[in-house]
């Protein structure tokens, strides 16, 4: 209580400094200056923080992927490809139900709006919600979260209700909660409370929970088929000489993969090496001279695996015969259905 | 004030220990549609119609194959994404469902794709066996309403049927 006239003297001090270098002299002062080139400063040096936390924690998540074909390098810019993408999905996401943004712009901007000329109001509202509930539905929004798997791949013509719960619930309540965080700042430095605390608590859980929960269900590495390859004229590695003689065969048995995002190395390997124990060539990126793959048959190694389990889940033994089609009757049957889903 | 505490508590334990589960995959892995040995995957039933079960998924399937061995005929679906391969007769019924993704495990029991044969024999005992060539083993549990594919090199199991149980 005794500081509040010190702060209003302040306050009316650098009012007062304000207006003179506004109206008296026309231009900013100094110490204005630097202050908004401080806060600008620091508005970036977040985001750029956000944007590399971001990207990082979804590599981290992917880590148990990695761990699982072997693969342990990658290069340092790889951060910025995942948050990058991530990015790229959120819009995406909201391109494709411009209702939900139209309303979410709405929405921040009523907030602003009414955080900046009603301050006062907006903390009493914030102090009726402040409640244990509250910080307990933004625990329900985390494990949803970090279990996407568990929304239904269709519900009500609705698609992507992983992406969307991910984009358009969990995102706006992290948002939410660092909106309450920077509007009570003031309240909480003058008396600490445990509710605050705890909001933090949740927004470090939310905004940790997004990207893992991305990286486990969206991220994956891409593979490329490779159609053409040539090595060093140095080279003389029998297992090297091998590979170039399979890619390059008119009428290759296996085909050939390689593996993006490596460093100094590139990675290549076949249908059985792609399911754990991984069983890959490791070369040495200087010793290719010339590589060609077919950016069209770009597929993750998720589904080159699954391609590669269907495989095995074919029976093999002498006397069944598999084609790789359906009679008439199973297809129209098939396409019926889908055709009453949609309606 | 100590219920408030303790329940503030327990939330932060809770939202702590989340994230380092999935991380380690023991959330992620009973997340998915349940397997129902003997029965079928989710709500999808053995006995179901190939309409009902392409309805229920609510997606084409990535690929279809007939597997004919003498007279009898079967009708494969494959959903790649899910891993998933549903198995139908000559009547378009669902027989068996075949799992080849990693991350669904018989439920009350930590079995699914890379569970070694040991642990297979340590949950289900010896079960039925039938060589299916000289890469792969099939073990075979009428009663519980599954068999599984182990790859004899890696000892591991590779796939998981879901079938009808037989007394």
């Amino acid at each position: 209580m005794e500081n509040e006239p010190s702060q209003q003297q302040d306050t009316s001090k650098k009012d007062s400094q304000t207006t003179q270098s506004l109206d008296g002299k026309g231009y900013v002062s100094l110490t204005e200056f630097f202050s908004i080139v401080v806060k600008i400063i620091s508005v970036l040096v977040g985001f750029a923080s956000l944007f590399i936390l971001f990207g990082y924690t979804i590599i981290l998540s992917f880590i148990d992927k990695v761990k699982l074909y072997g693969i342990t390098t990658f290069p340092q810019e790889f951060y910025k490809e995942a948050a990058i993408k991530f990015f790229v999905n959120m819009l995406e996401i909201y391109g494709a139900h411009l209702w939900f943004f139209t309303v979410m712009i709405i929405l921040f901007i009523l907030s602003v709006a009414v955080a900046c000329f009603y301050t006062d109001k907006i903390k009493q509202k914030f102090k009726i919600v402040g409640s244990f509930l509250g910080a307990l539905f933004i625990m329900a929004v985390i494990i949803l979260t970090l279990n996407l798997d568990t929304f239904p791949n269709k519900l009500m013509g609705m698609e992507e209700l992983d992406h969307m719960f991910l984009f358009m619930v969990s995102l706006p309540a992290c948002f939410g909660i660092l909106f309450y965080l920077a509007l009570n700042f003031r309240s909480f430095m003058a008396r600490s409370y445990g509710y605050y605390y705890l909001m933090v608590l949740m927004f470090i859980g939310l905004f940790l929970s997004i990207p893992i929960a991305y990286g486990k269900t969206i991220f994956d590495v891409e593979v490329f088929s490779i159609k053409g390859i040539d090595f060093a004229e140095s080279t003389k590695i029998g297992a090297l000489i091998n590979l170039k003689n399979q890619i390059d065969s008119e009428e290759p048995t296996t085909l050939f993969f390689l593996m993006g995002h490596t460093t100094d190395k590139e990675i290549f390997f076949d249908c059985e090496g792609a399911k754990p124990p991984a069983k890959m060539i490791i070369v040495e990126r200087s010793l290719i001279k010339f590589m060609k793959v077919l950016k069209t048959d770009t597929r993750s190694l998720r589904e080159i695996l699954g391609e590669s389990r269907d495989l095995q889940a074919t029976p093999t033994t002498s006397g069944v015969t598999v084609e790789d089609k359906l009679p008439d009757f199973i297809t129209t049957k098939i396409n019926k259905a889908l055709q009453r889903g949609v309606k | 004030m100590k219920l408030r505490k303790l329940i503030g508590l327990l939330s932060i334990l809770f939202f702590l220990i989340n994230p380092l589960l999935v991380l380690c995959g023991d959330v992620e892995s009973t997340s998915i549609a349940t397997l129902r040995p003997g029965k079928g995957i989710g709500n999808i039933n053995i006995g179901d119609k190939v309409e009902d079960v392409v309805k229920k998924i609510g997606k084409k399937p990535s690929e279809g194959k007939t597997v004919t061995a003498g007279n009898e005929v079967q009708y494969w679906l494959i959903y790649k994404p899910q891993g998933l391969t549903f198995v139908f007769d000559r009547t378009s019924t669902l027989v068996s469902i075949i799992v080849t993704n990693p991350v669904m495990r018989i439920p009350s029991s930590n079995i699914r794709i890379n569970s070694s044969s040991k642990e297979l024999n340590s949950a289900y005992g010896d079960g039925r066996s039938a060589v299916i060539n000289d890469n792969y083993e099939q073990r075979i549990y009428d009663n519980k309403g599954m068999n599984f594919m182990i790859n004899k090199g890696s000892g591991k199991v590779e796939t998981i049927t879901i079938m009808p149980k037989t007394k």
